[in-house]
């Protein structure tokens, strides 16, 4: 096990120096744009700023004239305390607290929709595989490989238009009804589990056939192998072999899959909340870049960057718990 | 008495260019006890035999006729759950690829708990240990190795590990399908002195399947010699000490080579085995075989007692 544990620190040492290129690159670019967001808040107030007050927003910004190194310092030592600036869009809010609610929003919305996909799909996988050519076999990949194909915004935006607009069944935006309160109380609760229903059924819709397709292959894999006739030859019960021998080990190519997928969630589901204005991290991309909020856009950036990092890091764990080929 | 009859098996494998049969009409009984021989060539349909007796064979084979009668129990008609109460605590195996046979993400003690969880639920889990660690001292495993996963042992280890699973349950008949091929010859040696030395104490019977005829020579009791799926002899071991009657094991015997006794010239047998997409008429080996008479190519040549417990299947030899 000391061997396992050496083997975590040394991949987080790597994600650590990767999470410390993501950043300084982070610094670097904005610096090396034309412009900075004084400018543009200078040009948003149509010139009726004083300079005075542009060198001070530059300031608030941590645009100076310090040198270069300095100002990294200054980075780190803001970034580490867990300060990202001030938004432009939704001046003066810190930077923190906008990506804090997007990425609640994101790891709610895209996060269940993951969790259901994968436990779905890879259940449907598994029993597709156990039962080769049987119905389920025969119907679902096929139907669930052509709901995969229609473009996802296409899908999304019928969706939308069918039972949001059409029948009025859903909502079609935002996260939560009005008139209620973040927190715990049922109201809200309800009304935001009603909200992430339809963006998350959609989110489902189009991966499940992905973790289906790639869990029946897998396990048909494992199926053929000697250790699955061996264990059904000593008498085991087919619930033990399926679950057990065979399941337990089709599922960990995918747990790869299902961490690096955990990653994204963290950044976001782009188009999803978009179309339906989901105030989640990627909504909130799509309005800085509009926005030309850099900061928010250099915030969301690194914690894109970190928890893809740090959803590797899981999977790393995972793989290391779920499979003793890998402890070494 | 009889512990295992198979009667007429045929088996065939279902391929997409149309129906392989891989064992043809195949018989032989086994006492409680003895120690059956199989022998053949790759392809002649040995193990698919002994996976079909066992019913463990999948698609695409299928069992296209005969019987299989285990103590006056028709394996063939058992229901799934009969079955698989059959397997392990009357019958086991250990399989040709036993090196495969583990589960990589489960540690050797979880092999056993399964095992016999799923035959005696009502023992407790330390009985469990208890035994497992038991049956690895009986092939020479220290028991601390209980806690090892299968790519952490050699193959020899996993090999005896297979074999101390298969005897998990005390069953009465083993069947052991090329069970150290995957060895080095010393290995393999050590393990089956081990088997041997078990089958005394417990006395089972062993299903031995192999392509190795001079290793079966020194300790099976009867011997059958199988070629393109069907059996062309079978008999007491006595009879292939002393070179057996059928062409085809005279064959087999003159590609061995000699330790003892006049240096002879070392034969193989000319040709190759059949396809059994499309096997020769008559008797399968007549296009490879010295004695061959016009009859051969016509017509099959069954299986005839020709001595006590000796049965021959050669049109020429069993004329003589």
């Amino acid at each position: 096990m000391n061997r396992s544990v050496e083997y975590l620190l040394r991949r987080l040492g790597f994600y650590s120096l990767a999470a410390m290129v993501a950043i300084t690159l982070n610094f670097m670019i904005p610096r090396m744009m034309p412009g900075d967001p004084a400018q543009i808040m200078f040009a948003r107030f149509k010139g009726e700023m004083s300079p005075a007050v542009i060198t001070a927003m530059r300031e608030t910004f941590g645009l100076t004239n310090d040198p270069m190194w300095q100002q990294y310092l200054t980075y780190l030592k803001h970034l580490f305390s867990g300060d990202l600036g001030i938004s432009i869009s939704n001046f003066p809010k810190p930077v923190i607290s906008i990506i804090a609610t997007g990425l609640t929003w994101s790891i709610f919305l895209a996060g269940s929709a993951l969790i259901i996909s994968f436990i779905l799909g890879t259940s449907l996988g598994a029993l597709a595989a156990w039962r080769r050519g049987g119905i389920l076999d025969s119907i679902m990949p096929p139907l669930l490989a052509l709901l995969g194909a229609f473009p996802y915004f296409w899908m999304a935006m019928l969706v939308l238009f069918v039972f949001g607009f059409g029948l009025g069944w859903f909502p079609l935006w935002h996260a939560y009804p009005d008139g209620t309160s973040p927190g715990f109380n049922s109201p809200f609760i309800l009304g935001a589990l009603y909200h992430a229903a339809l963006p998350a059924a959609t989110m489902v819709i189009a991966s499940l056939g992905g973790w289906m397709l790639a869990m029946r292959n897998t396990m048909i894999g494992i199926l053929g192998s000697d250790y699955i006739t061996y264990a059904r030859a000593r008498g085991l019960t087919s619930r033990r072999v399926l679950i057990r021998y065979a399941a337990r080990n089709a599922l960990l190519p995918n747990i790869t899959g299902f961490g690096m997928a955990l990653g994204f969630v963290l950044g976001g589901a782009l188009l999803t909340e978009i179309i339906f204005s989901y105030p989640g991290q990627g909504y909130l991309l799509i309005q800085a870049v509009r926005a030309q909020d850099y900061p928010l856009m250099q915030g969301l950036f690194l914690t894109i960057t970190l928890a893809v990092l740090g959803a590797n890091w899981f999977v790393d764990i995972v793989t290391l718990l779920l499979d003793p080929r890998t402890r070494r | 008495m009889n512990l295992l009859r198979v009667e007429n098996l045929k088996v065939d494998y279902l391929t997409p260019d149309g129906v392989l049969q891989a064992v043809d009409n195949v018989s032989f009984e086994i006492k409680q006890g003895e120690i059956l021989g199989l022998v053949g060539e790759s392809g002649s349909g040995k193990s698919t035999a002994a996976m079909a007796a066992m019913r463990i064979l999948g698609p695409p084979a299928l069992i296209a006729g005969g019987r299989v009668i285990f103590k006056e129990r028709d394996v063939l008609k058992m229901t799934a759950e009969e079955l698989r109460r059959w397997h392990w605590q009357d019958v086991s195996i250990v399989m040709q690829s036993a090196l495969n046979a583990l589960n990589p993400v489960l540690v050797i003690q979880e092999h056993f708990v399964d095992t016999i969880n799923a035959h005696c639920p009502e023992q407790s889990n330390g009985e469990v240990l208890e035994r497992a660690a038991k049956l690895l001292k009986m092939v020479d495993i220290d028991p601390r190795y209980l806690k090892s996963y299968p790519h952490e042992l050699s193959g020899g280890m996993r090999q005896r590990i297979v074999i101390a699973l298969a005897l998990a349950l005390y069953p009465q008949l083993l069947i052991m399908d090329e069970p150290t091929t995957a060895l080095d010859v010393v290995v393999e040696r050590e393990i089956i002195k081990r088997v041997l030395q078990l089958q005394k104490e417990m006395g089972f019977a062993i299903l031995f399947i192999t392509h190795d005829l001079s290793l079966l020579l020194e300790f099976a009791t009867q011997l059958g010699v199988l070629y393109a799926g069907r059996l062309v002899e079978i008999g007491p071991v006595e009879v292939f000490r002393r070179g057996g009657v059928h062409p085809y094991t005279q064959g087999l015997f003159q590609a061995v080579p000699q330790l003892h006794g006049a240096r002879e010239a070392f034969k193989s047998i000319p040709g190759s085995p059949p396809s059994m997409k499309n096997p020769p008429p008559g008797c399968r080996f007549h296009p490879r075989c010295p004695l061959a008479e016009e009859r051969c190519s016509k017509e099959q040549p069954e299986l005839k007692q020709i001595a006590q417990e000796h049965q021959l299947a050669c049109h020429v030899r069993s004329r003589d």
